[in-house]
This record gives C-alpha cells, sequence and structure tokens, in this order.
C-alpha cells in the first residue's frame, strides 16, 4: 500500500456518497427495456413480411422457381443492446429514415447523409462504424474523417508511441482527417464502436450503414454478448470524400480529394499508398 | 399426473426489482465514480440496468448478475464516445502543492484527485475505478473491459503517473 494508492481510494470513496434508493429506477429500466423489445419484435416482423413478400413473389413470378430460400444474415443479438435514455424517451421511430444510396452492383454504399452524431476533430460529425471479417479491425467513416483501430498486430507492426499524432495513451490505429495525410493515433480511448445498438431513430444509428444485404454480423470474440457490423470484402463505404473498402488483405481508407489514405492489415501497415 | 415441482421459480421482473432494489445505491456509487458528475451517473445507472433487464431471462445465473452489471456499466461508460465524453475538465487550472502536509492538505489531495480523474481518458480512469473502487485485480479489469492484462497494466501507469503529476509528486 501507498500514499497514492489510499488517496485514491480514500478520494473514491469520500465522492460518491451514497444517496437515497430510487423507488422509480426499475420501472423506468423495465419501461424501456419493454421498448427496445418492441422496437426489436417490430424490426423482425417487418423483416419477416419483407421476406414473406420476397417468397410470395418468387413462387408466383418466377417460372420453374417452386421455392425461393432467403439466406438470411444473422441476427443481432438483443444483448448488443446499449439504450440512451434520453433518446429512447417521448420519441418515436422515425417515419422518414433516410436511406443509404447503394451502386447498381451493390458494392459501394453512400453514408455522407446518416450516422451517429459524434465528436470529430474538426467539430461535429456524422460516424458510422464497421468491423473487419476477422473482427480485428474496428473502423469509423464520416465526412471528415476515416481510421481503423487493430485489435492485434503481427510483432513489429505497431510503431512505438513515439509517431503518434496524440500526445497521450497508446497506438489506436492508422487515421485520416480531413485534408492531412494519413497517421497513426494515439489515445486512451478507442474510436471505434461497430456494434449494434438500439436506436429509436435509424439515422443516427452508429451503424446506419448496415442492413442485411449489404453487411454481416457476428458475435464479437472479446465479447459474445455484443454483435459486430461487418463490412464484408469487397464492400466499400463513402461518405464526402472520404472511403473505405475492404479486401482480404486488409482494410484501406481513402481521401479521394487529396489522395492520401491508408492500408491496414494485421501484418502491415502502409500510410499515404 | 405428476407432483408440482418443487423449485419455485420466481418471477422474472420481480427478480429485477429485488436486484435494483438491493443494489441500486452502490451500482449508483460506481456510476459516479466513472462518470464524476450525478446526471450522467443516472444515465448510466439506468443504460445499465436496461441491458441487464433485457439480459435477464437469459441469465442462467442470477448470482452472477452483479457482476454482468458492472462489467456492463464499465462497458458501457468506455464505449460512449459522445454522451460521456464531451465533459468539460475542472482542472484545467488545478492549484500548486507545495509544503508540509498536513490533515487540510490530504483532504485537498482527495479533491486534487478527483477532479484529476477527469482529465484521464475514459479506458484509463475505467480501469482507476475497478483498481481501486472495486478492488479488481488486473486479469479481473482485464476481463471486464474486454482487453489485455498488457492494456490493463499500460493503462494504470499512465493514469497513476498523470495522477501524481497533478498532485505534484506525492510519495509513493
Amino acid at each position: 500500500m501507498n500514499n497514492l494508492d489510499d488517496l485514491i481510494r480514500s478520494s473514491l470513496n469520500e465522492h460518491t456518497p451514497a444517496t437515497a434508493p430510487d423507488g422509480g429506477l426499475a420501472g423506468r429500466a423495465k419501461a424501456v427495456g419493454r421498448r427496445v423489445r418492441m422496437v426489436q419484435a417490430g424490426g423482425v416482423a417487418l423483416l419477416a413480411v419483407v421476406l414473406s413478400v420476397g417468397v410470395i413473389w418468387g413462387v408466383t413470378t418466377l417460372p420453374g422457381r417452386s421455392q425461393s430460400i432467403v439466406a438470411a444474415s444473422p441476427q443481432p443479438g438483443p444483448a448488443s443492446t446499449s439504450v440512451a435514455p434520453s433518446e429512447s424517451a417521448g420519441s418515436s421511430p422515425s417515419a422518414t429514415a433516410v436511406r443509404p444510396s447503394t451502386s447498381a452492383d451493390g458494392k459501394v454504399r453512400d453514408v455522407s447523409k446518416l450516422g451517429a452524431p459524434a465528436d470529430g476533430q474538426e467539430g461535429e460529425m456524422l460516424v458510422n462504424y464497421f468491423a473487419s471479417p476477422t473482427g480485428n479491425f474496428h473502423c469509423f467513416i464520416s465526412t471528415v474523417g476515416a481510421g481503423c483501430t487493430g485489435q492485434d498486430w503481427d510483432a513489429g507492426v505497431e510503431p512505438s508511441r513515439a509517431v503518434c499524432k496524440g500526445s497521450e495513451g497508446g497506438v489506436m490505429g492508422p487515421e485520416i482527417w480531413g485534408t492531412a495525410n494519413a497517421a497513426w493515433e494515439c489515445g486512451t480511448d478507442p474510436h471505434s464502436f461497430p456494434f449494434f445498438y438500439d436506436s429509436e431513430n435509424p439515422d443516427e444509428s452508429p451503424v446506419a450503414w448496415w442492413d442485411e444485404s449489404f453487411g454481416e454480423s457476428a458475435p464479437w470474440s472479446v465479447d459474445p454478448t455484443q454483435t459486430l457490423a461487418i463490412l464484408p470484402y469487397g464492400k466499400t463505404l463513402v461518405a464526402g470524400d472520404f472511403s473505405c473498402t475492404m479486401a482480404k488483405a486488409g482494410v484501406s481508407c481513402h481521401n479521394s480529394a487529396t489522395g492520401s489514405g491508408f492500408k491496414a492489415s494485421r501484418a502491415k501497415v502502409e500510410l499515404n499508398s | 399426473m405428476t407432483a408440482p415441482s418443487p423449485t419455485l421459480e420466481l418471477a422474472p421482473e420481480l427478480d429485477f426489482e429485488s436486484f435494483v432494489a438491493s443494489h441500486q445505491v452502490r451500482l449508483r456509487r460506481y456510476a459516479l465514480a466513472l462518470t464524476g458528475n450525478g446526471s450522467d451517473a443516472d444515465d448510466l445507472l439506468q443504460t445499465t440496468l436496461v441491458k441487464v433487464y433485457l439480459a435477464w431471462n437469459r441469465m442462467a445465473d442470477h448470482e452472477h448478475v452483479v457482476g454482468y452489471a458492472r462489467t456492463t456499466m464499465a462497458r458501457a461508460y468506455v464505449s460512449a464516445w459522445r454522451r460521456w465524453g464531451s465533459r468539460v475538465s475542472p482542472t484545467e487550472h488545478l492549484p500548486e502543492v507545495t509544503g508540509s502536509r498536513s490533515d487540510a492538505d490530504v483532504t485537498s489531495d482527495r479533491d486534487l484527485i478527483w477532479r484529476g480523474l477527469d482529465r484521464l481518458g475514459r479506458r484509463q480512469r475505467a480501469v482507476v475505478v475497478l483498481r481501486y473502487f472495486e478492488d479488481y485485480d488486473l486479469a479481473a479489469i482485464a476481463d471486464a473491459l474486454g482487453i489485455t492484462q498488457g492494456t490493463v497494466k499500460s493503462q494504470l501507469s499512465r493514469a497513476l503517473t498523470n495522477l501524481r503529476e497533478i498532485l505534484g509528486g506525492v510519495e509513493s
């Protein structure tokens, strides 16, 4: 035991006084939880209707196709929920959701106008999070920047924190902001959270880009109660001048206006390639 | 006809309410230690309890629900980039600590530590709170936050270095 340890313990105890129990707390949590379940059930029901319509359409309109089998991606797990009470209470689901536009070949999706409000290096932005199919990279993309955090790197790939832009913390991963060149970013907190969250406003979901026709999902190996929103190989997300593409060789993000960007894999990171 | 099972299954909702009634005071203190202010602590506590409620029926063993709630709360806190990330640090201009140390100085040091926690990143703060408020060891902290023990060590080391600097060289 030393003085600093004692000081921290006593400080935490002193500044976290016990308050009177809140008799309505459980009821409020249950009420929000029920709304979340209703939203989830509504989503499943909507999916079922869509699939049913698709099956009926396939049966009735496609000659020689007696059955239409739709391979649905895994459903986001209910335990991946993160409910913001202030967002959930008193608001109704948006009826005018902005849907992302997707290229004709289904490989590129523009998410410039939707995503979760977040604080970027150049002010507020709408951000979308996505994970690589292996789960190793957690990334974000917005109209002002993009970046990826590697969960694991091969030996020698991760540089000393001396190369980082940030002033404290450890190496997070390569990022590109505005017109600046791509650079390694330091910090104490991860920047990307590519998990399914419940949001009553689909436009403000941090994985607003995701749907079953474009994305994949899988439990996060570190915490299987959380479900990753995965950008499959061969798919690209675009936000303004920024784009990120997932490939088996790694994830790459670029600014088309400047030509700078990065390409990252577990074994190698190339900045401004 | 078989006899009714002697095992009494409590109604899930009654169980949840009992859990909240029994643990909400401690969990709110924990939330306050993480967030540093009452309104964010209340938000974090409710977010955590909603998650616990949604997971309640899937839990095979409710003995561990408190640990699940602590882990859920720590991860919700660390993962919330925006909601708990834009607080204004009250530690912009910390008073210097000099001279011999009296009881009043120690009280002042505890205040400095509390305000100094706002200077830490959320992951660093969560590590400090789990270590010194919840008395978790390094392995338990790593498990709770979903990070490696090496990361826990480095985050804790940096956090303590920052807090030492804030104190102006308290003996350690």
